[in-house]
Parts: C-alpha cells; sequence; structure tokens
C-alpha cells in the first residue's frame, strides 16, 4: 500500500531529519508512529500523505511512484487517504457538520445522501449536540473529535493521525482508539502518531515505527 | 428523512460558503467594482447617447440642402427664387420646398444683429430650404445642374462637408467611449486578479485543507470562481443601477427643463438627453459582461496560483 525505499528529507539546507527510511505499511494493517517530540513523526506523516516531497528516495502509494504523480492523480491518491492533523485544521467559518463533511463535499457527493451519514458518525464521536457549532465554540477536545470524523467520514483505505488523542481525556482516548480499531477491521490501514505510551500499551503487540535521530526503525513483535 | 435527521438541526446547503464571503477584502472589492462599473456603465451609456444624437443631427442635415440666392443691384430676387422653387420641386428627390421671405430672412438675421434695425438698405441673400426624399445621386447631380444653370450665381449647399465633419466628430467621440471603456474592464480584470491572489494567500489554509481532504484543483477554483462571481455581480449590480438611475434623473431633468431657454438652446446644440432603450440594454450588456469577465478572470488566476502551489 505505501513504501518508503531510502527516504530522506530536509528542510533547506538543514541537515536530514529523516534518514534512508525504509518501511511498508501493508493493507490493513495497523501501527503506531512514535517516538519523541521533535523526532519528525509529523514530517514523516506529511510525507506519507504526500504534502512534503522526499529530498532523496522513493516513495510508492497504491503501487504508484508518488513522484510522478500529476495534480489529477494525487488527488485520487488523497481521496483514498484520511488524515487527522495535531492541530485540527478546520476550516473555521464551516459548522461541526460541514467539515466532517467536506470530504464527500468535494467527491461530488450529494448533500441528501450523505447527511445521514454524517449525523450519525457526529453522534457516534460525541458531537451530536455540537452539530451546527463552529470550531471557534468547541473545546479542543471536540475539535480533535470533529477532526477524526472528518478522517473517518469518506471511509478511506489509509489513515493517518497525528496525535489524534493529543486533547481529549481518558475515555474519550479509548474511544476513540476502538474507533480506529473497528476502522482497521473493515480493513482500513491505521497509522497513528503518538508519543503516549499508555494508549499504545492499550492495545499490546502492535506494530510501531519508531523514529529517532532521522532513523525510522520497524518493532512488529508479531513478525518474529 | 432519516432517523438520524430527526432530533437535530442539520443546514441544509453548506457548499456555497467554502471561501468565506462576508469579509473585509470582499467588501472592498465589491466597492471598487461598483465604481468602475458605474464609470464604464457612463461610458457606454453615454457613447449610446452622443451615437444617437450625432445620427440625428447627419439625418437632420442630410435630409436637406439649402440654396442661397445672393443679392445682385437690379436683378429680381423674388422672381430668383420663384424659379429656384419650381425647378426644385420638379426633382424627384425633393420632398418639400421653402422660400424663406426677406422679411423671414430679416428675422432671422435679429439674434446676430438686434432687432428694431432697417435693413431694407442692405443687400441680404435669400435662402431656398429644400427638404429632400432621397439622396439619389443621379437625382441630386441633375437638381443642382439645373440649378446652376438657372441661377448661376446663386450657391447650391448640400451640407456634405458639415455632414462629413459631423461624422468624423461623432466616430472619435464614440472610440473616445469605448477606449474609456476598456480602460475601465482592464481596470476591474486587474482589480479582480490581484483580489484572487490576494484571496488565495489568505485562504491558503483553507485551499491547503481542501487538498488533504481530496479536493481536485478544478474544484477549488470553482469555488473561487463562484466566490468572485458573486462579489461581481454584487458590485456591478450596484454599480449598473446607479448609472441607470442617474441617466434616469438626467433625462427627467432635461425633460422638465426643456422649454425654458437653457434647454431649448442645449437641445438646439446636443440634442435630447434621452437615452435610447438601446442604452440601457448596453448598460445591462455591460453589467453581464463585467461579471463574466470577473469570474472569467478569478478562475484563471487560481487555477495559475495553484499551479504555481504544486
Amino acid at each position: 500500500m505505501l513504501r518508503f525505499e531510502n527516504v530522506g528529507l530536509r528542510y533547506g539546507l538543514g541537515s536530514e531529519i529523516i534518514r534512508d527510511a525504509s518501511f511498508n505499511i501493508a493493507p490493513q494493517s495497523f501501527q503506531f508512529l512514535t517516538g519523541p517530540s521533535g523526532a519528525g513523526k509529523t514530517s514523516l506523516l506529511r510525507l506519507m500523505l504526500l504534502s512534503l516531497k522526499p529530498t532523496r528516495g522513493h516513495i510508492t502509494i497504491f503501487d504508484k511512484d508518488a513522484a510522478t504523480l500529476d495534480a489529477e492523480k494525487l488527488t485520487g491518491v488523497r481521496r483514498r487517504i484520511g488524515v487527522v492533523f495535531q492541530d485540527f485544521r478546520l476550516l473555521d467559518h464551516l459548522s461541526t457538520y460541514d467539515n466532517v463533511a467536506l470530504p464527500l463535499l468535494v467527491q461530488g457527493r450529494s448533500p441528501n445522501a450523505y447527511r445521514a451519514e454524517v449525523v450519525e458518525l457526529l453522534k457516534w464521536v460525541g458531537l451530536g449536540d455540537r452539530i451546527n457549532a463552529l470550531p471557534a465554540v468547541l473545546s479542543g477536545g471536540e475539535k480533535q473529535r470533529a477532526a477524526i470524523a472528518r478522517a473517518l467520514i469518506a471511509r478511506p483505505e489509509l489513515l493517518l493521525a497525528d496525535e489524534p488523542t493529543g486533547n481529549v481525556d481518558p475515555e474519550m482516548a479509548w474511544r476513540l482508539l476502538r474507533l480506529f480499531v473497528e476502522l482497521h477491521k473493515s480493513g482500513t490501514s491505521v497509522v497513528i502518531a503518538t508519543h503516549d505510551l499508555g494508549l499504545m500499551e492499550a492495545l499490546g503487540s502492535v506494530r510501531k515505527l519508531v523514529i529517532a535521530d532521522g532513523h525510522v526503525q520497524v518493532i512488529d513483535e508479531n513478525e518474529t | 428523512m432519516s432517523e438520524a435527521d430527526e432530533d437535530v438541526a442539520v443546514p441544509n446547503t453548506p457548499v456555497a460558503a467554502l471561501i468565506p464571503h462576508d469579509t473585509v477584502s470582499g467588501r472592498a472589492l465589491t466597492a471598487v467594482i461598483a465604481i468602475l462599473t458605474f464609470l464604464a456603465c457612463l461610458c457606454a451609456g453615454g457613447g449610446v447617447l452622443l451615437a444617437a444624437s450625432t445620427s440625428a443631427w447627419r439625418s437632420d442635415v442630410s435630409r436637406e440642402i439649402t440654396i442661397q440666392v445672393r443679392p445682385h443691384a437690379g436683378a429680381d430676387a423674388d422672381a430668383e427664387v420663384n424659379k429656384l422653387v419650381i425647378i426644385a420641386s420638379a426633382s424627384p428627390a425633393v420632398a418639400t420646398v421653402n422660400a424663406m421671405s426677406r422679411a423671414d430672412t430679416e428675422k432671422s438675421l435679429a439674434p446676430w444683429l438686434g432687432a428694431g434695425l432697417d435693413l431694407s438698405q442692405l443687400p441680404i441673400p435669400r435662402l431656398v430650404v429644400v427638404r429632400l426624399a432621397s439622396r439619389d445621386p443621379a437625382a441630386m447631380a441633375a437638381l443642382r445642374a439645373a440649378i446652376a444653370k438657372a441661377a448661376p450665381d446663386a450657391m447650391f449647399d448640400d451640407h456634405m462637408v458639415w455632414l462629413s465633419h459631423l461624422t468624423t466628430v461623432g466616430r472619435y467621440m464614440t472610440l473616445f467611449a469605448t477606449l474609456l471603456f476598456l480602460l475601465v474592464a482592464a481596470a476591474i480584470a486587474i482589480a479582480i486578479g490581484f483580489a484572487t491572489r490576494g484571496a488565495m494567500a489568505g485562504a491558503r489554509e483553507i485551499v491547503e485543507v481542501l487538498h488533504f481532504v481530496g479536493a481536485s484543483d478544478r474544484f477549488i477554483t470553482r469555488h473561487f470562481q463562484r466566490y468572485f462571481f458573486r462579489l461581481s455581480a454584487e458590485g456591478t449590480g450596484v454599480g449598473g443601477a446607479a448609472a441607470i438611475v442617474l441617466f434616469l434623473i438626467g433625462e427627467f431633468a432635461a425633460a422638465r427643463g426643456a422649454n425654458g431657454p437653457d434647454g431649448v438652446a442645449m437641445t438646439v446644440l446636443i440634442g435630447s438627453f434621452r437615452l435610447p432603450l438601446v442604452g440601457y440594454a448596453a448598460i445591462l450588456g455591460v453589467c453581464v459582461l463585467l461579471v463574466a469577465m470577473a469570474g472569467l478572470f478569478a478562475r484563471i488566476v487560481a487555477a495559475a496560483h495553484l499551479r504555481a502551489l504544486s
């Protein structure tokens, strides 16, 4: 599904923050991306999302060479990926409902066709009573859940989540984690960037991509 | 309606508002477009008014010729005038012939020479005003030849020189109005171009999020185009309506003062201030054109901006 081969990334003329990263994200897999703060987790996620171009190496996504994707194909690839940003990236002038419905809207689906689906998901993430609220009046946790709902609504094949439980209480964190697991069971590959050890331990022996000093190490107890 | 919709109020149309509308820059741009549209509509309406006036002048002048009988010592001017009236009336190109009497001629000189003067001793030329039914060249040439033969000293003036000057002036003024309109249209295009760039830079995060959720460049461009289309429709609506109101006020004022001395003088000089229907149609056409142009420019600039981003 997603393959990194000797990928390196540097910003401007600085030193490489990701060096020789080589790993696979298999279809229907579940993994955490972890490492200390500032290690490059978000940059690695952005490389996976193809919002950054690697300074060297090779990325293959959905059997396509990322370097040769034109704008149209890139759009097609992104429609198969759901993403939860650390800073939520909700559009401030749109209601919670409109923010969550955005991925379906840009696919050209009729609002009437997806209304029930969006409302149902919003209720599931506990935002049933905040449907018409603007992001400015949502709490951090509510924004987080709205961002997660937006990432899930189009049933992506690959979900990238950057600290998705960073702003919610443990109970909601556990609930959201269960949502990711359910999504994974229904066939979506999930990558969750986190440095929350409790969250990782909660799921037992899950595959981990550990980034430190620019190097990515894959730890998969199930493989050995 | 599904069960999910029953206990929550869900907005019906989220589609239109992907780019926030009610912003300071949006309102400023609407005002700029309104002002520029107002000027463009004045140019268009003024051009039509001018074209209508010069056409009326040309029509009046071209339908008339004047024969001037110069006074000679011992000559019978009345007899010569009568002879010319008979010759002119016989021409198939002529509709009516009006020989001005000496009294009428003296009266027509009063504004320049003053009233109450005894002009009987002055050698005053006599005028025969011929209203044409057509400007058939052969009939006109025959009329000119017949008048030259009957009265060699009479001056035949078909006003062609004046008509030619009038046509040239009218053409230049119409050209000037067109040029002004094009300049205003170019100013609107530039304003829209800069505003689109500014709006896209300001909405960078929106564009980024739209890209991440799978929006195509075409989708984003369409929404920016829709945004500027709406802004320019509001602006041109206000500008065009203001121009129409101004022309209507002008018409009303001209009609009210038409019988006064100033009104008569204005009517003689520039014709009636009455924008024909085609003028109002031109104003509407200008508004539609400017809205379409604004939408097109927004689309081009937005597409170029997205290409540069990628």
